[in-house]
């Protein structure tokens, strides 16, 4: 369980986000969505413990600013947006950070546990491939596969582990984040919890099992996607004309944007 | 993809995978094409540490007089009936000169590995950003100014001194260095090359004022700096610079695993559980330290700290767990090297070292800096 109430989380002197309340459940994908500048990776940084905050956020029952980053580490990953790397590594020296910085030895060697975790972002045979040869698309799935050696188990003495993700899908294909997306998925219906900041509605809509609408620092809508992706909402949230419908199959919203003005 | 989900998510017994742990042989070709450079980065530690072995010996041997290897011979293994004139220009004259040599190459050189692996940047040099010419300060004011400190206090420190001062310079410039450079946790390669140069600049002036009020003897003292040479080594220099330097080396395998965190950056170190601050902390303190050391015995030898990580990076990669120690054998390899043919190619007189280290590794640099495109260092 990752619970926050009254939180407020600054950024040098200033709180970007305040006020909010919501409670993320294990086994669900938890989105974060609002427009540019309304707090979500400051939200995110907040609950992963990059950021001082005040109120309460609590990760499996324990205060997120008590815990020593080692444990933090133990039962969290985070994807940043952006990763850069000054040296020449290849894929698979980077996906080994995340295996051997990990407290937790699991049952698997670290060559399988790098082996598998490239397999699930579909970049197997990838190993020897040098980091910076490749596409942004790609190098964002080897760091997925990194953050995913770290807490490759969803579970760690019985509690969930946590998935943050800073929105993993900016700069993929439509199939590579559909995957990147199942990943995610997957590792909530083993047992995890994933908090994804996200830009994409329809991808919201088809994934997430539970929406926190953010609007200038504040939470202006908690819960499950047929609940606060409707057109009112979102036209007031992005201050912008569309409409949400419904796909036929599954009950799930769709939105097709029809113009900037609201 | 439902493939990839299933060997995510399943828990029955994995097929063995390349690499896998159990029985992993120490080196196989197939391993780099895994883009596994471990097993090869071992193979050359090895290599290496032969190499120092032999470079050290072939030191010893070589020189303006005519004591070669069959004196060394009797010496070690023979009778040990050698004149006590050929006693004394081997182990009085170049023995401590070859492990000043050996100990001020891998200080040079891991100050400049740990030092890259701090500020995330390829470029960054003792020599180059002016933490050598703050601890030149720091020696240079203790050779000037030395006399006025309490006579207690001089005595309790004695031949460590020196060392000491040259290790606060050096701290004082790196730590600021880190503070101007390093903006949320990135560290603009422009800036730091800049700030560089003014601290050096600024280095040198202070050092030019304490020539311009130094006596004639502490004159000649402070002339040894600018050049850099080993010319002046003995048991006494040995013994206190090989502590400090030792130490440094005894924390490399400390810092390796954490250094390799930064590669990323400092957030996602500290999401991967390193205590970032206390790294940093430590790796300030180990470049300063062996900086300090190096600088205080043998003056302003540059650009070791750059050509050997770098040359290393190129054969066994980036990991700092290898990187560390292949640097400092080499780095002592390439310092005995260099000061061996400066001690014969114009026998009997000597090339100062520094000007040898500065014809290879100016080139060099510019080398590297032409050739680092596509590396995310801004």
């Amino acid at each position: 369980m990752l619970s926050a109430s009254a939180l407020q989380v600054h950024i040098g002197r200033r709180a970007i986000v305040s006020g909010v309340l919501f409670e993320a459940r294990a086994g669900e994908i938890t989105a974060i969505i609002g427009p540019n500048g309304s707090g979500k990776s400051t939200l995110l940084r907040g609950l992963t413990g990059d950021l001082p905050y005040l109120g309460r956020a609590c990760l499996n029952g324990q205060e997120i600013r008590d815990m020593p980053q080692q444990m933090l580490a133990r039962h969290r990953g985070v994807l940043p947006q952006h990763s850069t790397c000054s040296f020449p590594l290849t894929v698979r020296e980077v996906v080994r950070l995340g295996a051997t910085q990990r407290s937790h030895a699991g049952a698997l060697s670290e060559g399988e546990l790098i082996a598998r975790a490239l397999a699930s972002v579909d970049l197997s045979g990838f190993e020897g491939r040098p980091y910076h040869d490749l596409s942004g698309g790609e190098q964002q799935r080897v760091q997925l596969a990194r953050v995913l050696c770290q807490i490759f188990e969803p579970k760690v003495d019985g509690a969930p582990r946590w998935l943050f993700l800073d929105e993993p899908v900016s700069s993929l294909d439509i199939r590579h984040q559909l995957q990147v997306m199942d990943v995610a998925r997957a590792y909530a219906e083993a047992g995890g919890g994933v908090v994804a900041v996200l830009h994409d509605l329809n991808l919201t809509a088809m994934y997430a099992d539970q929406v926190l609408a953010l609007k200038n620092g504040r939470l202006v809508a908690t819960g499950a996607p047929d609940e606060t992706l409707t057109t009112a909402l979102i036209r007031d949230l992005y201050e912008c004309d569309l409409s949400v419908g419904t796909v036929p199959s599954g009950h799930k919203p769709f939105i097709l944007p029809h113009g900037a003005r609201a | 993809m439902m493939q990839a989900l299933e060997t995510m998510t399943s828990s029955e017994t994995p097929t063995k995978a390349p690499g896998a742990k159990s029985g992993r042989p120490f080196f196989r070709w197939r391993q780099v094409e895994d883009g596994d450079r471990s097993g090869i980065a071992r193979l050359v530690i090895c290599l290496l540490a032969l190499l120092l072995a032999a470079v050290m010996v072939f030191s010893l041997t070589a020189g303006a007089s005519d004591v070669g290897p069959a004196t060394l011979f009797s010496a070690w293994f023979g009778t040990g009936d050698i004149s006590m004139r050929d006693d004394i220009i081997l182990h009085s004259i170049r023995l401590p000169r070859v492990v000043l040599g050996a100990l001020v190459g891998a200080g040079l050189a891991v100050s400049g590995a740990v030092m890259q692996g701090l500020f995330r940047n390829p470029l960054a040099d003792p020599g180059i950003i002016g933490v050598s010419s703050g601890a030149g300060l720091g020696a240079a004011f203790v050779i000037v100014l030395g006399g006025l400190l309490p006579a207690s206090l001089a005595a309790a420190a004695g031949f460590y001194m020196l060392p000491i001062a040259a290790f606060f310079g050096a701290l004082a410039v790196t730590t600021l260095l880190y503070r101007i450079g390093t903006r949320s946790g990135q560290t603009s390669i422009a800036t730091m090359l800049l700030a560089g140069i003014a601290i050096a600049a600024l280095s040198g002036a202070c050092i030019g004022l304490l020539v311009f009020i130094a006596d004639d003897q502490q004159l000649r003292d402070l002339n040894f700096w600018g050049l850099g040479s080993l010319a002046g080594a003995n048991w006494d220099k040995v013994l206190s610079a090989g502590p400090v330097i030792g130490l440094v080396l005894v924390a490399m395998p400390l810092l390796g695993k954490g250094l390799n965190g930064l590669f990323m950056g400092e957030a996602v170190a500290g999401h991967m559980g390193i205590n970032v601050q206390r790294l940093k902390r430590m790796a300030i303190v180990t470049v300063s330290a062996a900086t300090g050391a190096s600088v205080a015995v043998s003056g302003g030898i540059g650009f070791v700290g750059i050509v050997v990580p770098h040359l290393l990076r190129l054969v066994i990669g980036p990991d700092n767990r290898y990187l560390l120690p292949a640097s400092a054998l080499l780095g002592g390899s390439m310092l005995v090297l260099a000061d061996t043919a400066s001690r014969i190619m114009v026998a009997p007189a000597e090339l100062p070292i520094g000007i040898l280290t500065a014809l290879a590794g100016a080139p060099f640099f510019l080398w590297v800096l032409l050739g680092r495109k596509g590396l995310n260092t801004q």
